[in-house]
């Protein structure tokens, strides 16, 4: 059903957003709803949420997302007119109108993005994306792996310079979108991934949107935390929740993968109850939790964190020695469990981390 | 003798712990001077001299007024001015802020991005008020905070300016966090640097010269009160982190949950090689960030209690029972001492070292780590630690999100305690002079 989103729904995306990425920079996604709020109130209305299959199956639709390399948007703070740039620049490379947005990823604060640039434009909000969680690369995606080209990408930089990228194969996309974003400043805000609203219907992950405001509605709520749980089992099917204390956080030195991003870390947790060391490997994302020398959770599974005392989303930013947090798994999208899904996002194949010594768990 | 003062608009309460473990009290009425008051606490613990005075540890969150007709206005330097205004975090505060934007800005490996607007700097002070506060933030800082530097330096020259606080002072991501910090710094630093010359007045009239004073920070330990005057922000939520080590003190328990049930409050945080837990910034009502580190203090719930199998030590400040039967814990320990004097009493002398560095091996981690240490002793000692007693706490390279591959944020904690060991009285220096 089309409807409109109020300030509550931009509200609730947000935490739903925050808890299916635990990264660092919740900040980013927090300013995104802020600003959004703030323009809901200016216009008297929030964006229009288009379920994919209310637009016509012809019609032209587009990713909206930050790519990352170097400073945060929370730090290189964008002035507010750079994705209305790339999606100009993408029309006309296109020459067909672009009648809908979709989040890059229906995470973080791509998802807030994609929520403001609908309403800045006026372009519906499709219920939907190609990742249905987040994953650090652009060619991550279920577009890509249904074969569909990652281009042509617009993208705007923090200084105002621009560039539309004729690029097909979404790894070649990912290696050339961040090495521009590099040079630009430290992040692109880009307009990828066109496709019509039925490619994204059949592709995408459809109703992302949606649920992360049905996640928000139960983390936001005045329900305890174990309540909140049972909830959110309901909602998502987790598969584990670990009350741990941080007992060590490492920086690692082993290198990253030539032209992807960041450098890895590790974090050591005790479980609280029964005293299992937990383990949980980073790059950008939560990537693996091994419990015991077992892998419990293992991309494209989402793993995230909250703290224990009020089920607010945690951050990477929690993991500092002596802190509790409850460690949570849940499955990601069902594509992402095919062969050629596990292929592409699975911290081994991607080389992120070595074979597990351990078994996996399940 | 280490003795921990809290300082209030009301109350002088202070705390003295002796070598032999016992801890002795007193507690004034701040009326008329503050300095004498202090001084006449300090010099009533004190007693006759017998056993010299180490340290001592001023908690001044309660005393901390923010400049209430301040002008203050924040330069923000950028690639390319906001299109529409920010969501800046002061309004919530009620802090009236004026806004300026200037060009410039440096990218994660600290290269310059825009070059800095100093044209553009030139014409906004000529309109500055003298004796405003100004706040420079410019994007990029954490990493290269050159364009903030010149900037400051230029507003410096043309403006009599009441005074200058660059973001970078403070360690966050966030630009906006950074500017935050830096204002709320700024409208605490007129009343921060009287109170800081009160109670230096008061420590010399009250134990004579040399006795070494500090202040209380949010994450548990302390600073030399000079800094008080600098960044009275790291001291605003000081009282938390204090009750906490307070309690752990007295319930002697330097590995536990502790849990403090003080009228009006039941709080539990994480205590690990005596010290308490640390996140790195402080939220303050509504939800606004702090480019502060503080200690890891909640409200205690009854799922905090639950899924630990070492029962947490539960203080009870006297007059706290009601707040502490509705979750049906008995005290380990019942008190009528000033919880924060006691912990402001035994609070370590604290020294963070966090900056972003590049790296390109293991070699380099090693190496960025052993200047972060070597810099986090040199300071404490500077403060008057002795060498041996310096303690790191944390010491870790952590990644940056999406950042380039080469750049890590490097986090270093050094610590000394202030006792007669690490720290020796005037006294005692000239002794060893002599």
């Amino acid at each position: 059903m089309i409807r409109r989103l109020n300030a509550a729904d931009v509200g609730h995306l947000c935490t739903g957003a925050m808890f299916v990425a635990c990264t660092i920079d919740h900040e980013s996604s927090k300013q995104y709803r802020d600003m959004t709020l703030a323009l809901i109130e200016l216009k008297g209305g929030g964006p229009v949420l288009a379920p994919v299959g209310s637009l016509d199956p012809a019609a032209m639709t587009t990713s909206i997302g930050f790519v990352n390399q170097g400073l945060m948007f929370s730090e290189m703070i964008p002035v507010g007119d750079e994705f209305e740039t790339a999606i100009a620049l993408l029309q006309e490379r296109l020459g067909v109108p672009l009648q809908g947005v979709f989040p890059l990823a229906a995470a973080s604060v791509n998802a807030m993005v994609a929520v403001s640039v609908a309403l800045r434009t006026g372009l519906p909000l499709v219920d939907a994306d190609p990742m249905g969680r987040v994953f650090p690369l652009v060619s991550q995606t279920t577009l890509a792996l249904a074969g569909l080209s990652a281009g042509p990408i617009a993208l705007t930089g923090p200084t105002g310079e621009t560039a539309v990228v004729d690029v097909f194969a979404p790894a070649r996309a990912e290696r050339i979108v961040r090495a521009l974003a590099s040079e630009l400043g430290g992040w692109a805000a880009t307009a990828s991934y066109p496709v019509t609203a039925a490619q994204l219907g059949a592709h995408g992950v459809v109703g992302s949107i949606t649920r992360l405001i049905e996640i928000g509605q139960i983390l936001d709520s005045s329900l305890h935390t174990q309540q909140k749980y049972v909830r959110l089992t309901s909602l998502l099917g987790i598969r584990k929740v670990i009350r741990a204390r941080v007992t060590d956080v490492e920086g690692l030195s082993r290198p990253s993968v030539p032209g992807l991003p960041d450098r890895p870390s590790s974090a050591t947790l005790v479980d609280e109850a029964q005293g299992r060391i937990v383990r949980l490997e980073i790059q950008n994302e939560i990537l693996m939790m091994i419990v015991d020398g077992a892998i419990q959770a293992v991309m494209p599974d989402v793993i995230t964190m909250v703290r224990p005392e009020d089920a607010s989303v945690a951050g990477l930013d929690d993991l500092w020695v002596g802190n509790k947090l409850d460690l949570i798994t849940f499955p990601a999208a069902a594509q992402w469990y095919t062969a050629a899904g596990r292929a592409l996002v699975e911290p081994m194949a991607m080389n992120v981390v070595g074979p597990a010594r351990g078994g996996r768990a399940r | 003798m280490r003795i921990g003062v809290r300082v209030t608009r009301d109350e002088v309460s202070a705390v003295a712990a002796h070598a032999d473990g016992r801890f002795s009290r007193a507690r004034s009425a701040a009326s008329g001077s503050r300095t004498r008051v202090v001084a006449d606490t300090l010099a009533l613990l004190a007693g006759d001299g017998s056993e010299s005075v180490s340290a001592v540890v001023f908690e001044v969150s309660g005393a901390l007024d923010r400049e209430v007709d301040a002008s203050v206005v924040s330069v923000l330097i950028e690639p390319r001015r906001p299109r529409e205004p920010r969501r800046h975090l002061w309004p919530a505060e009620g802090i009236p802020v004026e806004i300026a934007h200037v060009s410039g800005g440096h990218n994660a490996l600290g290269h310059e991005l825009v070059p800095l607007g100093e044209d553009e700097l030139s014409r906004l002070s000529a309109g500055m008020h003298a004796g405003s506060h100004l706040v420079v933030s410019a994007a990029g800082a954490a990493v290269n905070p050159e364009h903030e530097h010149r900037a400051a330096e230029l507003l410096r020259s043309a403006v009599a300016v009441g005074s200058i606080t660059e973001s970078s002072t403070f360690y966050s991501d966030s630009l906006l966090v950074r500017e935050f910090t830096a204002v709320l710094n700024a409208v605490l630093l007129a009343g921060a640097e009287q109170l800081a010359a009160s109670l230096a007045d008061a420590v010399s009239q009250g134990l004579g010269e040399g006795v070494r004073a500090f202040v209380a920070t949010n994450e548990g330990g302390c600073t030399p009160l000079s800094r008080l005057a600098i960044t009275p922000v790291h001291s605003i939520c000081a009282d938390l982190a204090a009750e906490m080590l307070g309690a752990a003190e007295l319930a002697r328990r330097p590995d536990a949950r502790i849990i403090v049930a003080r009228p009006g409050a039941v709080r539990i945080g994480e205590f690990v090689d005596g010290l308490p837990s640390v996140v790195s910034r402080a939220v303050l009502r509504g939800g606004i960030s702090l480019a502060s580190s503080v200690a890891h203090v909640v409200p205690l719930t009854d799922l905090l209690l639950s899924g630990s199998a070492e029962p947490p030590v539960t203080v009870l400040v006297q007059g706290a029972e009601r707040e502490l039967e509705s979750f049906g814990i008995a005290p380990t320990l019942v008190t009528d001492d000033d919880l924060v004097a006691v912990g402001a009493a035994v609070a370590p002398v604290s020294y963070w070292h966090n900056r972003v560095a590049r790296v390109v091996g293991a070699d380099d981690i090693e190496r960025v780590l052993a200047e972060g240490e070597a810099i986090a002793r040199a300071n404490l000692v500077s403060w008057g630690a002795h060498p041996a007693a310096v303690r790191i706490t944390e010491s870790r390279v952590l990644a940056t999100t999406y950042g380039e591959a080469q750049m890590i944020r490097v986090r270093v904690r050094g610590m000394a305690a202030t006792d007669a060991s690490g720290f020796p009285s005037g006294a005692r220096l000239e002794e060893r002079r002599a």
